[in-house]
């Protein structure tokens, strides 16, 4: 049974269209990653999706459709963080936090106690503990996507978009960032669409992946089942030849690997 | 949480520190003035002292207190709403406006009731017609607004100039000049009833949108993904602090400066962008407003616009705070 | 413009002057303000006299002993700014780009020889009175904007500007037309004005008249009201209600002829002063006179809830200044009546009423031709 369903989706900015006919699934409590080239459409089809992109074909979560709800309507069944967050002046932490709240809240309410101890909580979980009075743009890169994943997880929507989440993250932080987002979708059944740069995180955190080339589905992948040779191939559409391998973890636990060949 | 609870009560001190002072400022101006006042006068029901001390000094002093809170808060919103730390209301082209619109009523209407309506008119007017034209751009993230307001702004500056060159050198033509540098004289209760409670019940209402203020500052589409409806939010928020900024200018002419400086003023005392910073912004603005007008009236033998000494009393105050919050760090 | 200017700047160096005295005490701070806005005043004042004190060494001065004396071409006169100006012949076209000095040109007899006057004649009834055909003349802009062009198009023989139009001056006497720039701001420079005008243009004779009318007038009032005592008198501009002439303008020097004390004794400024609602109550004026062009009528002071404890207003003692032939409140020649007019307000026992209705119509009918 699948929670998101994209059918036939096609955007682009004004004229020009960036992504072609995309249809996929996505079933509650997974992760979908989204890889690609550069400017191959990732990020045009997260923002398809949360409709803020004018684009054809129809996404439906669970019973809706999401391109006929309202923007409050939306951004309570659907949270999205951008690759970049757009915060410029000087607010603290937890106010950012906060304004995850914004759609369960009537235009003059504020934010309820539960709601401030929620976020400091989740602030604590994602690791940013004793921060919330800091000012958001003191904090760096890394701690500032943590402080915006925060402000997603505190509204416990259906569906998470995340575009590259992880790309000011040091390498212990996004594992531990995917594993927040893996708590997060098993306990509210919801189902996060991720762009990632680094396709071997994807490989081992993600559920399935969904490889995109030119704006075109090329081709789905389900880490654990896929056999390696499909995922090599399909993968080598976008990152040239590489190399997946099989490598153990002192517990025992299998990790993939991708390594670039050496070309010709 | 240590750290927290510091920065807490470093914010309350400030706040009240800064609502006892403009209160203080506040009274001190009701006996800052040309007609000789005394306390046992007023009290004991002199019925000139009583009717000055009413209509003129007290009236005067309350519009110093609230114009000046009036221009702080909005330019606190304006900053926020603009995500530029010099957007001011005059970006949208309230002060131009204004100005067209009292020369209009200077030349063409008589009474200082009917140059306040014109002012107030062409103030409200000029924004109208500025979030009209963004409104069809569809600018993304305000820009629409900005380049709308800038084109507004030149429209009304084109009328301003054709009417001071219809105007008389010798009547009008002074009358425009003086309304545009600024001035609380002529201030009377009779005529800042209205004016005042329009701004009282604006500045609430920009009080209590406080939280969808800030959610104004994200980019557009990071509002909308957080469930704001961003073009009719943000038209909301700037008609109302416009409506605020008219009704102060429309009776005082154009008071510059304070809706740039008190916010930075407020910026630099609490760190963050928070409910107490704009209230903050509105003090140090009654402040600025009421000290500038104590000076204006007191100064010279005449009145003078009070534009000087709130520029002059700024910079310093902004200076002061820059050169402070540097050696803090 | 340039007097505003200047004002301005010197209240921007009061401000800063102020601001680093914010500690000292308030007379102090007072004082200060008088002595630069002293200084700022005194700078035209001197070079006036000046002016005047060279203008009796002139050659032309010479030949003005006798009361019939005409003046000898070419003539070198010192204008009220001091510039020294040779007219080679009689002028037989003028141009004048003030209303006062044209209605001076009137007074003296010159009108068929004005070629060119100030903008917006139409609105001043006394053209239409005494030479309509100045209203058909061609116009040669306003202070603001003078137009330079149309005025030496005319080809004047001679030019009469205001100070203001110094610039526009150099301008014309680089083109070789004689200018005269005029600055009429009291009773003595409007003498010196009338004779400096008549000097330039050979009607002396009318001048002497004019002049010796308006000294014997001046000697009526101050016979006629001399131990009276000196009513207090608001004098309220153009622009506003609370726009006032200090003691330094010509407009006090009326009010006190006419047995009068301008409420605004204490204003240094030597321009339209902003002065507020309360200082209006503090002086409390016994009269308030509207200047004649005001925008605004006694009916609107005396209607003004502001002004309701105020004595003039409590009296009903609010009048504008006749403004029917000519705006009387300025330093034209017959600005007398005005104070002829005041004094029969302020002292109708001493003045009557209707010796202003009679003045005006001698006076205008004489050097004007107006029935």
């Amino acid at each position: 049974m699948s929670l998101l369903t994209i059918s036939h989706l096609s955007a682009g900015y004004g004229r020009k269209e960036i992504l072609h006919d995309i249809s996929f699934t996505s079933r509650p409590g997974t992760i979908t990653g989204i890889l690609g080239a550069n400017g191959c459409g990732k990020t045009t089809l997260l923002k398809a999706i949360a409709n803020i992109l004018p684009h054809k074909g129809s996404c439906l979560l669970a019973e809706n459709t999401l391109e006929s709800l309202s923007a409050r309507e939306l951004a309570k069944q659907c949270g999205y963080i951008p690759q970049k967050s757009g915060i410029t002046i000087d607010l603290t932490v937890l106010d950012v936090v906060l304004m995850g709240y914004h759609p369960d809240l009537s235009l003059l309410q504020p934010p309820t106690v539960q709601m401030k101890e929620h976020a400091k909580a989740t602030l604590t979980m994602v690791g940013l503990p004793d921060r919330e009075q800091a000012n958001y743009n003191q904090l760096s890169e890394g701690q500032k996507q943590l402080c915006i994943l925060a402000r997603t997880f505190v509204g416990a929507r259906k569906l998470l978009l995340l575009d590259e989440p992880e790309s000011a993250l040091d390498f212990r932080f996004r594992n531990q960032m995917m594993q927040h987002l893996r708590t997060y979708v098993t306990a509210h059944d919801a189902c996060a669409l991720v762009t990632l740069h680094d396709p071997s995180l994807a490989l081992n955190t993600c559920d399935e992946l969904l490889v995109l080339s030119k704006g075109t589905r090329s081709g789905k992948i389900s880490p654990k089942l896929t056999p390696v040779s499909k995922m090599e191939s399909l993968l080598s559409s976008i990152y040239g030849t590489i190399n997946i391998t099989k490598l153990h973890d002192k517990s025992g636990n299998e990790h993939l690997v991708m390594i670039q060949e050496e070309s010709i | 949480m240590k750290l927290s609870t510091e920065s807490s009560n470093k914010i309350k001190f400030a706040l009240i520190v800064g609502t006892v002072f403009l209160t203080v400022l506040t009274i001190f101006s009701f006996f800052v003035g040309r007609y000789p006042l005394t306390l046992s006068g007023i009290i004991s029901g002199d019925s000139r002292q009583w009717q000055v001390f009413v209509t003129l000094r007290a009236s005067r002093g309350i519009v110093g207190c609230i114009g000046g809170f009036v221009l702080g808060v909005a330019g606190f919103v304006f900053q926020t709403v603009f995500r530029n730390p010099l957007a001011s209301p005059d970006i949208i082209g309230v002060s131009s406006g204004a100005s067209a619109g009292a020369a209009f009523g200077i030349l063409f209407l008589s009474g200082s009731m009917a140059v306040t309506a014109s002012a107030f008119a062409g103030a409200l007017g000029s924004v109208v017609l500025a979030l009209m034209l963004a409104s069809l751009t569809a600018g993304q993230d305000g820009r629409g607004i900005v380049l709308a307001g800038i084109a507004v702004h030149s429209l009304a500056q084109t009328a301003l100039i054709f009417l001071k060159l219809l105007a008389d050198p010798e009547k009008q033509l002074a009358s425009i000049e003086y309304w545009i540098m600024g001035s609380l004289n002529g201030i009377s209760l009779y005529s800042i009833k209205g004016n005042v409670i329009l701004c009282i019940l604006c500045v609430s209402a920009l009080f209590l949108l406080y939280r969808q203020i800030m959610m104004l500052s994200l980019h557009d589409d990071e509002g909308r993904m957080l469930g704001v409806h961003t073009q009719h939010l943000r038209l909301l928020i700037l008609l109302i602090a416009t409506l605020a900024t008219s009704g102060i200018i429309s009776m005082t002419g154009l008071i510059s400066f304070i809706s740039l400086l008190a916010p930075h003023g407020a910026r630099l005392i609490i760190k963050n962008n928070r409910l107490s910073t704009m209230f903050l912004s509105g003090i140090i603005g009654g402040c600025l407003l009421t000290l500038g007008d104590i000076l204006a009236r007191s100064v010279a033998s005449t009145e003078l616009p009070v534009s000087i000494f709130t520029s002059l009393v700024g910079a310093p105050f902004l200076i002061y705070l820059c050169v402070r919050r540097n050696r803090e760090s | 413009m340039k007097q505003r200017f200047k004002k301005h700047v010197a209240l921007i160096l009061i401000g800063l002057m102020l601001l680093s005295l914010i500690g000292c005490s308030k007379p102090a701070s007072t004082e200060t303000t008088t002595t630069t806005e002293t200084a700022v005043t005194e700078a035209p004042a001197a070079s006036i006299s000046d002016a005047a004190t060279t203008a009796d060494s002139t050659p032309a001065d010479a030949s003005e002993e006798g009361s019939d004396a005409q003046t000898v071409y070419p003539v070198t006169v010192t204008d009220q700014t001091g510039r020294e100006v040779t007219i080679e012949k009689e002028p037989e076209s003028i141009v004048s780009g003030y209303y006062i000095s044209t209605s001076l040109l009137l007074a003296l007899g010159l009108k068929d020889k004005v070629t060119g006057i100030e903008a917006k004649a139409g609105k001043r009834p006394i053209y239409k009175l005494a030479a309509p055909e100045f209203l058909e003349l061609p116009n040669v802009g306003t202070a603001k904007e003078f137009d330079l062009e149309t005025c030496a198009s005319l080809s004047p023989e001679l030019v009469i500007l205001p100070m203001k139009l110094k610039d526009a001056a150099q301008s014309l006497s680089e083109l070789d037309i004689p200018v005269l720039l005029v600055n009429p701001e009291s009773e003595d420079q409007l003498e010196q004005m009338i004779e400096l005008v008549s000097t330039a243009t050979n009607t002396k004779e009318n001048a002497d008249a004019l002049l010796s009318y308006i000294d014997e007038k001046k000697e009526m009032l101050e016979k006629d009201l001399s131990g009276v005592d000196a009513k207090s008198v608001y004098l309220a501009g153009n622009s506003s209600l609370l726009s006032t002439a200090g003691p330094a303008m010509y407009q006090s020097g009326l009010i006190e002829l006419a047995g009068g004390k301008n409420a605004a004794s204490e204003i240094t400024d030597t321009y339209w002063a902003e002065i507020s609602y309360e200082q209006l109550l503090a002086w409390d004026p016994s009269y308030i006179i509207l200047a004649s062009d005001a925008e605004y009528t006694p009916e609107d002071v005396l209607n003004d809830e502001n002004l309701k404890e105020c004595t003039a207003v409590k009296n009903g003692n609010v009048y504008a200044i006749p403004g029917d032939i000519e705006a009387l409140d300025s330093p034209v020649p017959g600005g007398i009546l005005a104070s002829i007019w005041l004094a029969g307000i302020l002292h109708p026992d001493q003045v009557s009423a209707d010796m202003y209705t009679e003045e005006k119509a001698a006076f205008y009918e004489t050097f004007y031709g107006i029935k």
